[in-house]
């Protein structure tokens, strides 16, 4: 077997497909270009474009489309600040390289994709690399063409491709994986064609087939390697080897229990069994005796061994995709005249160009991403054009982006035909497409405050108005109280780590000679086979104390047990996995993420870096600084007993103040324990967290995020305890706030972080009322009103 | 005559509409929003149920509940292990010794032994006992307690249509293709109520206050923005307002129980889950399910099971007794079910493994004929021998005795058409 390198293809390649192409190109006449047909589309209807938006609209505007949260205090003051005559030029292009972008595009594509928790069940690792393996290929901007190309043909195992889990999410539904393929990346629904022709769209159920039958191969599930072969092998020669010392028979069935026997008996042949072996039936229902005894004898000498499989393989469930040789069959109820039902199916696309599948070179399922992602591939760059420009604008060119039909209307087919040309002149590079949207006037205009309605093409007379995701509430909050906060992956190191350990398992069972891997798989039944015979003991000691309701002694056996299981645990990784613990070159796990080892601070967390787009990812928090106790001067005249006094007193002061301040901080470490942007934290995060009540996707179906107002929204803004994040004295607003000099001074700067603007004159002398009557307790109350405001949740 | 018809319907529109905006979301609750692109789909021929029930309690066990250890018992064959029966109050009903109290109660409980399926992993299985339908990739389909609210509408409109109480990340069965205010309201913990209903660090005053600020900064916002998306907030905002002081945010608190009371169903979050059920259907809440997990006994089934019984049986007995005695057990169908049973045959670790060829579930109250076992398994539990019931049958069967329409068809967005129990046919046998 090959040697892997690990992590290479979670890893760096794309950083080199940037084209020159791309580099050259002209952003700034492209964006003219779109302003112009944008224009003339609004023109031909009629229909005024909105007015240009002030610096800070755009600003906060820019930051959430393309970053995914609001400015900090300092990123506005940076913009504001800039002398230069393009700055907002210059802002698009950084943030689309920055860190928040690729959390913010994460957040799109894994809900695109449906990238849910261990990707819907025990595939936890493959779900790491996965979403390591998509992070990466934003951060470095692969092509889409190969983004696309990557998934739809990936094989291998999850430490050499993450892109494979794309097939390890719909494991065993490979038809419902094709609908899924061609709706996201063809734009085209196919799904109703499974069961019938489609009611509503041309395509037929063999259509459907000829589609599915490209991507059937591809297997997700265990998998087979020659040391199970191997191991198979041997457990079949025990098992005759046991039937033959048991019966001298040659050929007699190996029978395992009554049921077996009945199904002989009760066979048609059976006579002609009686007779091949030249028995009565009573001599056949003998010996088939023995035969199920042997079996038992069998099962009782292999138990450990059997166990030992199970116990070794679990973790290795799915890690690998590979493509196989398999024929789709149509369904048992096919009704069309065009093939017989449970026919064979051959592979073929449903338009463009047609695939050979007896000249291809290499393999079915490579030809099928070629042709997908081929630039004549009639809808493939169409759908990501328009996908794109949706994202941007809030609308598509043609709705709904994943279902074109001959029925679809495109708002504005010039502009389309220009979008679509420009991406394959790109290359399929996204960045510089998205940078051309964002540069254009069209985007920088006011948004739109006119109500879509449903069907009725929409012609960009500026963004629409839209409710942010439920990330970009969150992670804007997270920006307020985190410093680095798109740098910030408290679970990144995990996340390595355990795709690390299976891969190291796999080592362990899989690159061991096989005559060593035998053995070693026999040691560990021997060892777990000997633990059954205790653990029966146990239970049947359990069973009494439970009649006897002895509750103490029911509750000590139990732990005996645990212990028990606990100690076959400890066997199965120390027999099995001998390469586990193995020290891992944290070179190689920051290759994984695309990084020099000098950028990532893994350890200790300081607080010394500026600026996220140097490339440093954060493990750990910075520490935060407690404040010291300020003891002033004692006061002059004293005499000795009262210096004594005043001594005591102060330092008792200092003792609560210490006390005091080191209760808040622990406060504060609890209160952002459980804080990072959205696409560091568990993702998508639980039932009922923050983000799912402001309607982050569950990621079951495609798209599947809302933006719906809800009461448990409100709730959470009115009574959660997310206001303590922005007000805590140790959070990096509150902060500032607190170490602000006059109330004027406080009260921009909260204007400013939390609605990226000044208050206006009528704002200011309402809050100035505000600070008069409440004092410190003011500044608390302006940021709970403006959080409770919806410009905070509404992208203008 | 067609005046008072229609005025009729104006008001029935008005108040799913009203309904509609208070607790979870905006849009027509109620078929306001589905008739629109409702069809009839096939007719079952099945007669109107008259005084169907109102409310379903779903208790769910995860993992796949053990049948030969709890209603499905088989005293004598080598399969049952250590698990004995026992009597219950009715003749000829016998059930596991593991569960007493139910025992107490078996004159209300319909107990089918006749489940069968062919779903044996623990996510396929769980999705085709919520829905109906396989679980596919291209779709979400909802549970029952979205289509009865879909159907039937919300009843009290302070309080969520529907709730799922449980620590589980995932569910299924949810709102489904329906729209989003049709998911369930999740509680995490019983014991810590309603999320964020309650002032946190500051006086009524002091928060009404704020609030009014809030107001006056977001004035100008509203006036350039006079849109629905933006609307629809300032209603949820007079809501949860309200909410917080309503007296149905009370139905939360478990703390208005009596000790004995909470005592009675269990001091564990399934028990107090349970209560929490029975509140929450008192105040006209539809559908409420309780999740109950650790039912994955591949080792050790005759220690596990016991013990997860137990908590079982104090709960759902306390639930029953309590309903009836509220005169709540008519108008609610309460409903044990589980992704599938246990292998029969023990294995080597003295545990069971899946089986969903042969397996039990319960259903109570709400007309259902109590003191029935239903449909056979043969000696070993191994095969279901007489009366074999199917999910989209079991799930037929509590949609009916909810009252629900099954052969009404409803498209989901990608117009794919979609019925409650996806073609099953209820048990009637079951009914009273």
């Amino acid at each position: 077997m090959k040697q892997i390198n690990l992590f290479s293809c979670l890893g760096l390649a794309s950083l080199f497909l940037a084209t020159t192409h791309a580099a050259e190109f002209d952003v700034r006449k492209a964006a003219a270009e779109v302003d112009k047909l944008v224009d003339a589309g609004l023109r031909k209807h009629d229909i005024k474009p909105n007015t240009a938006i002030d610096d800070d609209t755009f600003l906060r505007r820019a930051y959430l489309d393309i970053a995914g949260r609001i400015p900090t205090i300092e990123e506005a003051e940076n913009f504001h600040g800039s002398t230069y005559k393009r700055k907002r030029e210059q802002l698009i292009t950084d943030l689309l390289e920055s860190d928040g972008h690729v959390s913010h595009a994460y957040n799109f594509w894994a809900d695109v994709l449906r990238i849910n928790q261990s990707l819907g069940n025990g595939a936890a690792q493959a779900e790491a690399a996965y979403q390591l393996w998509l992070k990466d290929a934003i951060k470095n901007n692969k092509p889409y063409n190969d983004f696309v190309h990557d998934m739809v043909s990936a094989r291998g195992k999850i430490w050499e491709e993450g892109a494979i889990g794309y097939y390890i999410r719909d494991r065993g539904m490979p038809l419902d994986n094709m609908s899924n393929t061609v709706r996201v990346f063809l734009g085209t629904r196919l799904e109703c064609a499974q069961c019938h022709n489609h009611p509503f769209d041309k395509w037929t159920q063999m259509d459907y087939f000829k589609m599915a039958a490209f991507s059937y191969g591809m297997e997700a599930n265990r998998y087979n390697s020659p040391n199970q072969t191997l191991l198979k092998d041997f457990q079949r020669e025990q098992r005759n080897d046991i039937f033959k010392k048991a019966i001298a028979i040659k050929g007699f069935p190996q029978l395992s229990n009554e049921a077996s026997l009945k199904r002989y008996v009760e066979n048609k042949n059976y006579q002609k069994y009686l007779d091949r072996f030249e028995m009565t039936d009573k001599q056949f229902r003998q010996m088939a005796k023995k035969s199920i005894a042997a079996y038992k004898d069998y099962e009782h000498e292999s138990r450990g061994m059997r166990t030992a499989m199970t116990e070794l393989y679990n973790p290795l469930r799915y890690v690998q995709t590979n493509e196989r040789e398999k024929t789709l069959k149509l369904p048992h109820d096919y009704q069309y005249s065009d093939a017989e039902p449970l026919g064979p199916v051959t592979a073929g696309t449903m338009f463009g160009d047609k695939i050979d599948l007896e000249n291809i070179d290499g393999s079915t399922i490579d030809a099928y991403a070629d042709w997908m992602t081929s630039r004549e591939n009639p809808t493939f760059t169409k759908v990501i054009a328009n996908r794109l420009w949706k994202r941007v604008f809030g609308h598509g060119v043609f709705e709904p982006v994943d279902e074109l039909t001959d029925q679809t209307v495109v708002a504005n087919p010039e502009l389309l035909e220009f979008l679509e040309s420009t991406m394959r002149e790109l290359d399929y590079d996204m960045r510089k497409y998205q940078e051309i949207l964002y540069n254009t006037e069209t985007y920088q205009r006011a948004a739109n405050t006119q109500e879509l309605v449903l069907g009725v093409p929409y012609h960009f007379q500026g963004p629409i108005l839209r409710r942010m995701t439920a990330e970009q509430i969150w992670d804007s909050i997270v920006a307020l109280a985190l410093p680095e906060a798109d740098s910030y992956r408290p679970r990144l190191k995990t996340q390595l780590s355990s795709v690390e350990k299976v891969r190291q398992i796999y080592k362990s069972l899989e690159e061991r000679p096989g005559d060593e891997y035998l053995a070693m798989v026999k040691k560990l039944g021997d060892a777990l086979a000997k633990s059954l015979p205790k653990q029966e003991k146990i239970r049947d000691k359990m069973y009494k104390a439970r009649e006897a309701e002895d509750e103490e002694l029911y509750r000590k056996l139990r732990g005996e047990l645990s212990d028990i299981t606990r100690e076959s645990r400890r066997l199965v990784s120390k027999i099995g996995y001998e390469h586990i613990g193995e020290k891992v070159d944290s070179a190689d796990l920051l290759a994984a993420v695309g990084m020099s080892e000098m950028a990532m601070n893994m350890d200790d967390g300081g607080s010394a870096m500026s600026g996220n787009a140097g490339g440093v990812v954060l493990t750990k928090l910075p520490s935060v600084d407690i404040p010291k106790y300020q003891s002033p001067e004692p006061p002059e005249g004293l005499d000795r007993n009262e210096m004594k006094k005043w001594r005591s007193a102060e330092s008792a002061a200092a003792k609560k103040f210490k006390s005091e301040q080191s209760t808040a901080m622990r406060y504060y470490k609890g209160l952002v324990s459980q804080m990072a942007r959205a696409s560091e934290l568990e993702s998508p995060a639980r039932r009922g967290h923050f983000l799912r009540e402001f309607g982050q996707s569950d990621r079951e179906v495609i798209e599947n995020a809302a933006y719906h107002a809800s009461v448990p929204q409100a709730l959470n803004l009115l009574n959660g305890q997310i206001v303590e994040a922005l007000t805590n004295q140790f959070a990096v607003f509150g902060k500032r706030i607190k170490e602000a000099d006059d109330p004027e001074e406080k009260t921009k700067m909260i204007f400013q972080a939390m609605l990226t603007r000044e208050p206006t004159e009528n704002e200011m002398e309402i809050a100035r009322a505000e600070i008069a009557e409440n004092g410190e307790e003011a500044y608390d109350g302006l940021v709970w009103a403006l959080l409770n405001t919806q410009q905070f949740i509404f992208v203008e | 005559m067609n005046t008072a018809i229609k005025s009729d319907e104006w008001t029935r529109r008005r108040f799913v509409e009203g309904t509609a905006k208070t607790f979870l979301g905006v849009g027509a609750l109620g078929l306001g929003g589905a008739k629109a692109n409702a069809a009839l789909g096939p007719n079952l021929g099945l007669p109107g149920r008259a005084g169907a029930a109102k409310h379903v309690i779903y208790l769910y066990m995860g993992g796949g509940m053990t049948h030969l250890d709890t209603f499905d018992t088989k005293p004598g064959h080598e399969n049952q292990g250590q698990t004995k029966t026992i009597d219950t109050n009715v003749d000829d009903v016998k059930i596991s010794e593991y569960l007493p109290m139910l025992a107490q109660q078996a004159d209300k409980l319909a107990i089918i032994n006749s489940l069968t399926s062919t779903a044996g992993a623990h996510q396929q299985g769980n999705y085709l006992m919520h829905t109906s339908y396989e679980e596919r990739a291209t779709i979400r389909h909802p549970g029952i307690g979205a289509w009865s609210l879909k159907f039937g509408g919300r009843m009290n409109p302070n309080l969520p249509g529907s709730v799922f109480i449980g620590g589980n990340s995932r569910i299924n069965g949810g709102g489904g293709f329906f729209e989003p205010e049709f998911e369930p309201l999740t509680i995490n913990d019983p014991n810590a109520g309603l999320k964020n209903s309650k002032l946190r660090g500051v006086n009524q005053e002091t928060f009404d206050h704020r609030l009014s600020l809030a107001k006056k900064f977001d004035a100008e916002f509203h006036e350039k923005y006079n849109v629905k998306q933006v609307r629809a907030y300032t209603q949820m905002y007079d809501d949860a307002v309200r909410i917080m002081t309503s007296k149905d945010l009370q139905v939360f608190d478990l703390k208005n129980e009596e000790e004995m009371t909470r005592e009675r169903y269990g001091d564990n979050p399934f028990g107090q889950g349970c209560l929490l059920a029975r509140r929450l259907v008192e105040n006209d809440v539809r559908a409420v399910e309780v999740s109950y997990g650790g039912w994955d006994m591949h080792n050790n089934v005759f220690i596990s099971a016991p013990e997860r019984c137990a908590i079982l049986d104090q709960a759902m007995a306390a639930l029953l007794d309590d309903l009836e005695r509220r005169g709540k057990l008519e108008d609610t169908v309460v409903v044990l079910t589980t992704e599938f049973g246990r292998t029969p045959r023990i294995n080597q670790n003295a545990g069971r493994d899946h089986y969903p060829k042969a397996f039990s579930s319960v259903i109570a109250g709400g007309g259902i004929k109590g003191g029935v076992k239903y449909g056979k398994t043969d000696e070993g539990a191994e095969n279901v021998i007489e009366n074999p019931v199917k999910i989209p049958d079991f799930n037929a069967t509590v949609a009916y005795a909810l009252g629900l329409p099954l052969d009404q068809v409803l498209y989901s967005p990608s117009r794919r058409p979609f019925t409650v129990a996806h073609k099953g046919k209820p048990v009637l046998d079951l009914f009273a």
